[in-house]
């Protein structure tokens, strides 16, 4: 049996605004396989960008184990964490997020340099990536001369120089029309069925849960077959919110949040 | 798994370089407040290195000489008795030291004048004519009258304000008052041939000269002096010489004292500016770095989102602590080159002329000044300027540097 790349059990995270408990996601377990093409797909605070985010090591959890390659990320310190991402993870971002003032191929470099390879070799193998994403030709030019589709494969090209072997992409689509976002999904499928590194892929876009090799689909922080919202109560929220896991800090303001709730509540049948 | 690899300098530079022209009007106008801030620093150094090296010159070349040798004591008991017995000997010494430019012996006594029905208390200063022009510039000062010269045994020279004092006009009879070796009061008739105004005002309501031989014949020393003075060839030289002479005389018999020893004033006044020096230094710099604090934290505001990215995607916390330390150095250092060369410009185009200050010149000539200023560029405030804003800088780029490695990576990330 293929050891999965990534394994999940029992996942739970919260966040807290003031007293208010938001959970993104409860009781998450997942397996997914080396090379796969998977979409993570599911309304907008569904828990998709939570989800990618502790998978790349960028967040913390509450509650449950996190393995990706074999790794427990949830016990390493933030330079290990650093380290693991430059090594193994590759991040294409909502929103492009390139280096403003490196040229696109200075963006690819970048985390070639990183990794220790001196400056002629990164940016040899960003030449390389450039002409993988099909803009070999526009190397030279800086994130603002370039349209968000180009920027977009700027992304990916960086995300795959760093020899990654999984990419996490988060909603990569979602700023480009759907012509362009069509190109790039295809694009970052041919790179999935050449190269072999995993792709997972959190999306709302149709054309990118077609193209998907797996779908997963998640809802108010959990993995379901169909959509099923439920609204909730600010109680049932808080008690979806374990808190033995949480920082001192954030038990106090929990428990502040209970109490005065029963304080509440109590106050209101006493006046009845 | 924790390699640790290092980006090249050329990255971090490029990085830096690049984020600063990102705001070039930002950039541009922090940058011209720091210029203005070091050029008005490096211009106040100058200023006052100029007065203090005026201040200097003249208080050595009015009266003291670099360093004076005595005879143990003389210089708080002022005892003729303190004196120097075998002047010849250490002036023997003084050949074949090219820091030497010229040294003088003299004879200093306090006495009593009078002339007409006048009578002052004085400084008695006896000295040989012409090795005293190679040591202080007293012969250029004489304003009535001329210099003395060897052989006038009965002549003397007056500093103005004694002769204002006494009423005494060239040609007059002055009738000195002094007290002899063994202790009886002695008086003489001297020719006044000369009035001298040497700038500094203690010294020319006090002082009358005489010619060594006449005072040595007068108060029956035979060839014994009070001081032997001597003049190096700059200022800086001042302690070589004195280690020299401290190894070679004996510390029983002799005191050899700097100028700067010899009057209490002129050192409280050199350490007061350099306090003042300090001051304005301090204060300069904090407003750089309150400037450049400002412009970093804004500049860090506004990148909080590729700051979470450049992390996101392999960059240690260490490199990015660095990179935005050197964007800060880097600031500062441009600013400090660019004020320190426009402060420079300006001392070099007054420099020469000097700034005219004639307006305060009573109270510049207390402290050996002259009313027109000299402004000098030392190598000492140089370093004391930029060194000064190197450590501004660091100070000034550690905070942002700190905050942005203390970043919320998931919320740097969720910036819209």
């Amino acid at each position: 049996m293929v050891k999965p790349i990534i394994s999940i059990r029992e996942l739970h995270k919260c966040y807290w605004v003031g007293t208010m408990p938001f959970p993104a996601l409860h009781g998450i377990n997942l397996d997914i396989k080396p090379g796969e093409f998977a979409v993570v797909a599911g309304r907008s605070g569904s828990g998709k960008s939570t989800l990618l985010n502790i998978i790349g090591a960028l967040e913390s959890v509450d509650n449950g184990n996190v393995e990706v390659l074999g790794h427990d990320i949830l016990n390493m310190n933030r330079d290990l964490r650093t380290q693991f991402r430059l090594r193994n993870i590759g991040f294409v971002f909502q929103a492009y997020n390139l280096i403003r003032v490196f040229t696109a191929r200075e963006n690819v470099a970048y985390v070639c340099q990183l990794q220790g390879k001196s400056r002629k070799e990164s940016l040899d193998i960003a030449n390389h990536w450039l002409h993988e994403v099909e803009i070999g030709h526009l190397g030279y030019r800086r994130p603002d001369q370039l349209s968000g589709g180009q920027q977009q494969r700027v992304a990916v090209a960086r995300a795959l120089a760093s020899g990654p072997k999984l990419i996490l992409a988060d909603e990569p689509t979602a700023n480009l029309d759907s012509m362009t976002g069509r190109h790039l999904i295809n694009l970052m499928h041919e790179l999935n069925q050449r190269l072999g590194t995993t792709f997972l892929i959190s999306s709302h876009d149709p054309d990118v849960k077609r193209a998907a090799g797996r779908l997963i689909k998640l809802a108010d922080g959990q993995i379901v077959d169909s959509w099923d919202e439920v609204p909730k109560t600010p109680q049932s929220l808080a008690s979806s919110c374990p808190t033995s896991h949480l920082p001192l800090k954030e038990r106090l303001r929990k428990l502040l949040y209970q109490r005065r709730k029963a304080r509440a509540s109590k106050g209101k049948v006493d006046h009845r | 798994m924790a390699e640790s690899y290092r980006l090249s300098l050329l990255t971090y530079l490029q990085l830096a370089s690049r984020n600063l022209l990102r705001n070039r009007r930002r950039t541009l106008i922090t940058l011209l407040t720091m210029s203005f801030g070091i050029a008005t620093l490096t211009l106040l150094s100058a200023l006052n290195d100029g007065w203090l090296s005026q201040m200097k010159t003249n208080f050595i070349l009015s009266y003291t000489g670099h360093l004076q040798i005595h005879a143990k004591g003389f210089e708080a008991s002022q005892n003729l008795n303190d004196r120097i017995l075998e002047p010849e000997e250490i002036s023997r010494l003084m050949q074949g030291y090219p820091e030497i430019v010229g040294w003088t012996q003299r004879i200093r006594t306090s006495g009593l004048a009078s002339a007409g029905g006048s009578s002052a208390g004085l400084q008695i200063m006896a000295t040989d004519p012409e090795q005293e022009t190679w040591v202080t510039s007293m012969d250029q000062r004489v304003t009535e009258g001329v210099w003395l010269r060897p052989g006038m045994s009965h002549d003397l020279v007056l500093g103005h304000t004694v002769a204002q004092n006494l009423g005494a006009e060239l040609g007059d009879r002055v009738i000195l008052m002094v007290q002899r070796l063994n202790g009886e009061m002695t008086s003489e008739v001297f020719f006044l041939r000369g009035i001298l105004e040497t700038g500094a005002p203690q010294i020319d309501r006090s002082l009358a000269l005489i010619t060594l031989n006449s005072a040595q014949q007068w108060l029956q020393m035979e060839d014994s002096v009070t001081d032997i003075v001597i003049r190096a060839d700059n200022h800086d030289n001042t302690g070589t010489l004195y280690r020299l002479f401290a190894q070679q005389l004996s510390e029983r018999k002799y005191e050899i004292m700097q100028w700067l020893e010899l009057d209490p004033m002129v050192k409280q006044w050199l350490e007061f500016s350099d306090a003042y020096g300090f001051v304005v230094l301090l204060v300069v710099i904090i407003l750089v770095l309150i400037e450049i604090l400002n412009t970093m934290l804004i500049s860090l505001h506004e990148r909080q989102k590729e700051l979470g990215v450049i992390v996101a995607i392999g960059t240690k916390r260490s490199q990015v602590f660095s990179m935005l330390l050197l964007e800060a150095v880097m600031l500062i250092f441009i600013g400090a080159i660019l004020g320190y060369m426009a402060g420079s410009s300006i001392v070099y185009a007054v420099a020469d002329r000097g700034i005219n200050l004639t307006h305060f010149a009573n109270a510049f000539e207390f402290f050996y000044m002259d009313p027109i200023i000299h402004p000098q560029l030392t190598l000492g405030s140089a370093v004391k300027i930029l060194g000064a804003t190197l450590i501004a800088a660091l100070l000034a780029g550690i905070y942002p540097a700190w905050r942005a490695t203390h970043l919320s990576l998931s919320q740097a990330l969720r910036i819209q």
